[in-house]
């Protein structure tokens, strides 16, 4: 008997979960942090670039899945060919780099919801010192936390450890009753937590000013091409265009979903999720922050210092804020949580698709993710060197989907594997130029990231040897992309017998 | 609030918000339209 495929039960299965793996922690700590440094302007260009950048890739993403009905090496291997096999192999190791740091971020969250439970309870029925500890900048209680919960803590290994074994569970128990119907639930409360935050926060006083900076079009701005660039970039990390994630929620999709339609729902969707979050978190720095510069400088202080020291801080010196900020980290842990689920998914379509039953690969997968994952629990600089080497990887991954869909021939492609069942359908003139653009745009971004200086010595330490150790040196990042693709070149005969040609 | 933050307040959320609600609603009409039985729109 003829195992039966397992799919999406209709379009909003695979909307919710384009939803929950588009919106994650970077739409709660790294968009506000960007939106509110560059105002109206950068979202402008962002809701520009969702347009020009990820809607296309994303479309083309599904479209390939539900085409093929494999995971990444399958699908990516069948439109590349044997010659370019190897593209989708690499795009495929770069999404599971993310994704074992990313369920640390998981675990970071889950932790950060349940010290901030116990806040709420000693709040509500205690004397509420947990609150002032977290309010008083002189005891630095947040910043004593979150350097202990980043570095050699083992309280962060077993909270990473706990949301990688619920995940399983989820994913464990199928497409239906796992993944959508989590999503069910996970999406529509993130939804509704967000915009409880958010009015909370507007209501401050002094909170309408975090609206002014967040909405002002400052049309001088325009003229930066720092913000342009950023707005690219974001729009791209954010949606999890061209990471492969979609191809993986498109090989569930039934054969009659409308491509277009439901990647420019999901597309939407994650910006309007994101544009909450900062109307949630901008009016609170800025009502709680001395001035407007203070505040400007708590954005400046990097993704995880806003979410896991300042906001908290914050939080707890507002009246109510014990409630809120137990709200906000419940939104956190939900979209962080949301986003790790459909990662393990690819590495467990992966996996089926080789043969290895469902539950087999769950555990497969998780315990790669626990083992490959431990250094970033252990070592915030592990960490931040990941998320730097694969966060750019990502860009190249962009470029490779891009080459092979203009190798196919772009408004061909567009005919074959989009255009299929959609009512709704765009321009073939806008997909093609679009795919182009990203091809060019990616090689350009992708330069210019590395070429920012974050690290002191890009490719040689002083003393002239290969600056590998370095988290944030362009010798780590291309070091590492050449492991992957020493990997994807070499077993590239392997990769496209077991995973395509069968 | 600035007049030039409430226009920026009013295109970007009628863009994002707007652009989510109409395709939420093209949605929810083609399911309507949609046979139950063959999955093929009306």
């Amino acid at each position: 008997m003829a195992e039966k495929k397992e799919e999406f039960s209709n379009r909003w299965g695979i909307i919710l979960a384009a939803l929950g793996m588009a919106i994650g922690a970077g739409n709660l700590w790294r968009f506000p942090r960007i939106a509110g440094e560059y105002g109206g302007t950068f979202i402008i260009l962002w809701m520009f670039f969702l347009v020009i950048w990820s809607i296309p890739l994303l479309m083309a993403e599904l479209a390939i899945g539900k085409h093929y009905r494999k995971g990444t090496f399958g699908s990516l291997g069948s439109l590349a060919g044997k010659k370019f096999n190897w593209m989708g192999t690499f795009v495929t190791l770069v999404t599971m780099g993310i994704a074992f740091y990313y369920s640390v971020v998981t675990g970071w969250s889950l932790r950060y919801f349940l010290l901030n439970t116990q806040n709420l309870i000693n709040s509500l029925f205690g004397d509420g010192s947990l609150n002032e500890k977290f309010a008083d900048p002189s005891v630095s209680y947040m910043d004593n936390f979150w350097a202990s919960l980043s570095n050699s803590s083992w309280e962060a290994v077993v909270c990473y450890m706990l949301t990688i074994t619920v995940a399983i569970w989820v994913i464990g128990k199928g497409i239906k009753k796992g993944l959508e119907k989590t999503n069910k639930i996970l999406i529509p409360t993130l939804f509704g937590l967000l915009i409880v935050v958010a009015i909370f926060a507007i209501q401050m006083p002094g909170g309408i000013e975090g609206l002014e900076y967040l909405f002002t079009i400052d049309v001088e701005k325009f003229k930066n091409p720092t913000i342009w660039i950023e707005a690219i970039t974001d729009s791209a990390w954010s949606t999890g265009a061209g990471w492969g994630l979609m191809i993986t929620i498109g090989s569930f999709s039934r054969q009659k979903e409308d491509v277009t339609l439901n990647t420019f729902l999901g597309a939407f969707g994650n910006n309007a999720a994101a544009l909450l979050a900062a109307m949630a978190i901008l009016p609170a720095v800025f009502a709680m922050a001395a001035t407007p510069t203070e505040a400007i400088d708590f954005l400046h202080g990097g993704n995880t210092a806003l979410a896991f020291t300042i906001l908290p801080q914050l939080f707890a010196q507002m009246p109510g804020g014990a409630f809120l900020s137990w709200i906000f980290f419940g939104a956190f842990a939900m979209a962080a949580f949301s986003s790790i689920l459909p990662m393990m998914q690819l590495i467990i379509k992966n996996l089926t698709d080789y043969e290895i039953p469902k539950k087999k690969a769950a555990i497969i997968a998780g315990a790669a993710c626990f083992i490959i994952g431990f250094p970033s629990a252990w070592s915030l600089d592990v960490f931040e060197n990941q998320d730097w080497v694969w966060g750019v990887g990502l860009l190249v991954s962009g470029i490779f989907i891009a080459f092979l869909i203009l190798k196919y021939g772009p408004m061909k492609f567009k005919r074959d594997f989009i255009d299929e069942n959609s009512d709704f359908k765009v321009s073939k003139y806008y997909f093609a130029s679009m795919i182009t653009f990203i091809f060019f745009a990616g090689i350009f971004l992708t330069y210019w990231w590395m070429d920012q200086g974050y690290s002191e010595h890009p490719w040689f330490d002083e003393k002239g040897n290969w600056n590998l150790f370095d988290r944030f040196s362009n010798a780590s990042i291309v070091t590492q992309w050449a492991a992957a693709l020493t990997i994807a070149v070499v077993f590239n005969g392997w990769f496209y017998r077991k995973f395509v040609k069968k | 609030m600035s007049t030039e933050a409430i226009i920026g307040m009013a295109i970007c959320l009628s863009i994002t918000f707007g652009g989510f609600l109409v395709f939420l609603v093209i949605a929810l009409r083609a399911d309507k339209d949609e046979d139950p039985e063959t999955g093929e729109t009306a």
